[in-house]
């Protein structure tokens, strides 16, 4: 049953059909083929409504709202500013902001996209315009948006840990190294590509320059502190952090910048409505999926498939690497989080690996996926704002994701990257 | 006889303000309840403590009548590998396998969610007035929506492929 469970679910995925329906209908055929399908049809509604009827939950709308408001507000435009007068005299000037701006946003919104599409709408026709090789642009955007789920706060260590049910602040804690190893990288990158074709510099800002800059990107650079440091410290939940960062971004939007508008605000509350409904309706609709696999072992098939080439914990955390890699070819990160940690878990407890280490080791594997054809998230957006054919925009990006892989072996192989921080 | 195109954008847009209106209630509820939490802690110190079941309730209608809404303009999540590279009418055929199956899961899902309710009729929300039918009908609105969305789009199929043009 399982197997037929999972085959209707990929040829539908692949055929075209919505990610969420296809794990529906995976689960009405599973259904079906039990001893009494209509009856045990009746878990369908419920597992989708326990699926999403969450406490834990609640800080995703928030933090994509967060993100929304920002973009609307001008947060994101003095954040480009302040990036600008630090890292502007750096070669390659406006790709090292971009992957500056997203480091500090990704603090705040906690989605890729979010930050690919604010940053993008920015940057993308002013690296054009400076004359970047067509498809840089996008690559540099699309690599840099990566950093929004691995730095905190992120909607994928939320929805890993209500998973997982483990402390979502270590894991934040724990995306902090790699993040900032990934961030330092790309900018490396950018200096290398940037010296090799001669994209030029801005001039080198003053410090009285910087200071202003500072002072006037103050109130978004309080947001990344109020949410770390509040939940950190025990100040608020992780929920209260994202509904105080909500209501500071839209206030800060409409009395300090000044940019916020009614017909915006009514446009964002639209869009965060119906971002946050697509991602949590995926849980909703992998309710009576899971239940599925759960009632049919499938954690049991793939430990001893696992467990069949070796029981060393770095081979079979390599193996799971390669096989979130796969899987991350054909499934967006969020459904293959919500199919495959609780398959995983078990296996890594078994293993006596770090919860915080393999959470970070799983999130990182998946969301190279968003760097990455055929379904790369991120290169769609980033085609799609910069009108970049996407061909190009995968040359330009293959050394941002080979060294988004060395990130992921360094820390698969260095724990303490991922758990130094966790348990300070 | 098929109803007239102008009716069905009708519905359809009728149906797509009520959406709206719930889906936004529902989160401006999560934001209200969610602030309101911490605000109360350190300022108010009252001793109401259903801050979260109530914005889960909002998070419930969030995510059903959102998610009906995004199906609705086309902004739901799909990987859509082969749309440039297979013929048209196969396109076609395509689409309309998935409104008719995605019509009759939602039909089912529908069908069921009245059992689900009325158990949850009976599960008081601790804190507050309400039973769990409050947040669970949310998927039956949810559901109902999506039907009808799906069984729109059929209709429309079905006329170009007869040859006649219907609005988009």
């Amino acid at each position: 049953m399982l197997a037929t469970i999972v085959i209707v679910f990929l040829c539908l995925l692949l055929l075209g059909m919505d990610v969420g329906f296809s794990m529906i209908v995976a689960s009405v055929v599973g259904f079906m083929m039990r001893a009494n399908p209509f009856g045990d049809a009746a878990m369908l509604p419920l597992t989708m409504l326990t699926g999403v009827d969450s406490a834990a939950l609640l800080s995703i709308p928030l933090f994509i709202l967060s993100g929304e408001l920002m973009n609307s507000g001008g947060v994101t435009r003095r954040l480009v500013e302040w990036s600008m007068a630090f890292v502007g005299h750096f070669r390659g000037a406006l790709s090292q902001v971009a992957v500056v701006t997203n480091l500090i946003m990704s603090g705040i919104s906690g989605s890729a996209v979010a930050d690919a599409t604010a940053v993008g709408t920015a940057l993308i026709p002013a690296m054009q315009k400076e004359g970047y090789k067509v498809g840089y642009p996008g690559a540099v955007i699309a690599a840099a948006a990566m950093l929004g789920p691995i730095i905190p706060p992120s909607i994928p260590m939320v929805i890993y840990a209500v998973i997982a049910n483990q402390s979502l602040i270590k894991i934040f804690l724990g995306g902090i190294v790699p993040g900032i190893m990934l961030a330092l990288g790309y900018m490396v990158i950018c200096r290398f590509i940037a010296v090799r074709h001669g994209y030029p510099s801005q001039p080198r800002s003053t410090w009285t320059q910087r200071v202003k800059a500072t002072r006037i990107a103050s109130w978004a650079l309080a947001m990344p502190i109020m949410v770390i440091g509040g939940i950190r410290f025990g100040v608020v939940t992780d929920t209260e952090a994202a509904a105080i960062v909500a209501v500071y971004a839209g206030l800060v939007g409409w009395f300090i910048y000044r940019e916020l508008t009614w017909d915006a605000l009514k446009k964002l509350f639209v869009s965060s409505g119906k971002m946050s409904a697509v991602i949590l309706f995926l849980l909703a609709a992998a309710g009576p999926f899971s239940w599925l696999m759960a009632e049919g072992r499938i954690g049991d098939g793939v430990r001893s498939l696992l467990f069949g080439f070796s029981s060393d914990p770095i081979i079979v955390l390599l193996l799971i690497n390669v096989l979130l890699l796969l899987v991350g070819k054909i499934l967006e990160p969020l459904p293959a989080m919500i199919l495959f940690v609780p398959t995983l878990l078990p296996i890594a407890a078994e293993l006596q690996l770090d919860p915080t280490h393999f959470a970070i080791v799983v999130i990182v594997t998946l969301m190279i996926g968003l760097q990455t054809p055929p379904i790369g998230l991120l290169l769609f957006i980033s085609s799609a704002i910069g009108k970049e054919p996407m061909g190009a925009i995968i040359v330009q990006i293959i050394p941002f994701v080979v060294w988004s892989l060395m990130v992921l072996m360094l820390i698969v192989f260095f724990p303490p990257l991922a758990t130094w921080l966790p348990n300070l | 006889m098929a109803p007239k195109a102008g009716v069905l954008a009708h519905i359809e847009n009728g149906l797509r303000w009520i959406n709206v209106a719930l889906m936004v209630a529902g989160l401006v509820v999560l934001v209200f309840f969610c602030f309101a939490q911490a605000v109360d802690r350190y300022t108010i110190k009252s001793s109401f403590d259903a801050h979260d079941q109530l914005a889960k309730v909002g998070l419930v209608w969030l995510v059903f009548s959102g998610m009906s809404l995004a199906y609705a303009s086309r902004e739901n999540l799909r990987i859509d590998l082969f749309a440039r590279r297979i013929p048209p009418r196969l396109l076609l055929a395509r689409e309309a396998i998935f409104e008719a199956v995605t019509l009759a899961v939602c039909v089912l899902i529908h069908w069921k969610a009245w059992a689900v309710l009325e158990v949850s009729n009976m599960q008081q929300i601790l804190g507050t007035p309400f039973t769990n039918a409050v947040p669970y009908s949310a998927i039956l609105l949810g559901t109902l929506s999506l039907a009808i969305t799906c069984l729109f789009r059929l209709v429309r199929l079905a006329r170009r492929q007869g040859g006649v043009a219907a609005p988009c």
